[in-house]
């Protein structure tokens, strides 16, 4: 082994020791953060890798749905291997139907902000009560 | 040592590292973290990659599904004594910064050697 990582895990570590624990975890890709209030959901993903252009986003119903992928760096193989390659697909449920033609989505140095805003004619609707004698 | 901005999480970039006869090769996933704030350092032989994922606050809206949040990426590596660090590139895209330190070339001196 030519060099080792030594932090957070201690020296001498050896990458298969090291690769065999990223897997270890499984975690699904891409982690998400959602914020939802009643106007509207906000959802920020980590996408580091992820090209615009690698990068679909889809409204199908009620759900989110991140779809794209993860080109391998280059052609030669790693001798340590932490980094997820090939295709991924995420589905985020949503609260409430969204617009989607107002959605704004932002894609920077692999974080991804998708703004959805709540459907106009799925709020809540008032319906007034009248008085009595009107 | 209270500096405020070490409150935050230490998140471990996932990295993927690629070895050649001419140069090592680190690929970390820094995500969030704008060109221009990542901090790259070298101590000696050690190698350490630094950036903040800063994440606004949504004002008025309720956090449900939580799988990440603020935090500072952080990692180092030891780096081997045949690698140049005089002369490690950076380059960073997507959230991925790329590191490259090439190998120093061995130094070759032939030896004349005299006939009688």
């Amino acid at each position: 082994m030519i060099w080792n990582p030594i932090f957070p895990t201690a020296a001498l570590t050896p990458w298969r020791e090291l690769a065999a624990r990223a897997e270890s975890r499984p975690q699904r890709f891409p982690a998400v953060r959602a914020h939802s209030g009643p106007e509207a959901v906000v959802i920020e993903a980590l996408l580091p890798g992820v090209a615009r252009e690698d990068l679909e986003l889809a409204i199908e119903d009620d759900t989110l749905v991140l779809a794209g992928q993860l080109k391998p760096f280059g052609e030669a193989r790693p001798a340590l291997r932490e980094r997820a390659t090939g295709r991924f697909r995420r589905q985020l449920r949503l609260p409430y139907p969204v617009d989607a033609a107002q959605a704004e989505a932002e894609l920077a140095n692999g974080l991804l902000r998708v703004r959805l805003p709540r459907a106009a004619e799925h709020g809540p609707v008032r319906i007034q009560v009248r008085k009595e004698g009107e | 040592m209270n500096d405020r901005k070490n409150d935050l999480p230490v998140l471990r970039p996932r990295t993927d590292a690629y070895e050649t006869d001419q140069a090592t090769q680190l690929v970390l996933e820094l995500p969030g973290v704008p060109s221009d704030s990542l901090e790259v350092s070298l101590e000696e032989d050690l190698l350490t990659v630094r950036g903040k994922l800063e994440l606004p606050a949504h004002e008025g809206l309720t956090l449900g599904r939580s799988e990440f949040e603020s935090g500072s990426w952080e990692r180092s590596f030891r780096l081997a004594d045949d690698l140049d660090v005089e002369r490690i590139e950076a380059s960073s895209r997507d959230g991925l910064l790329t590191l490259t330190i090439p190998r120093r070339l061995p130094e070759r001196r032939s030896i004349p050697v005299r006939g009688a």
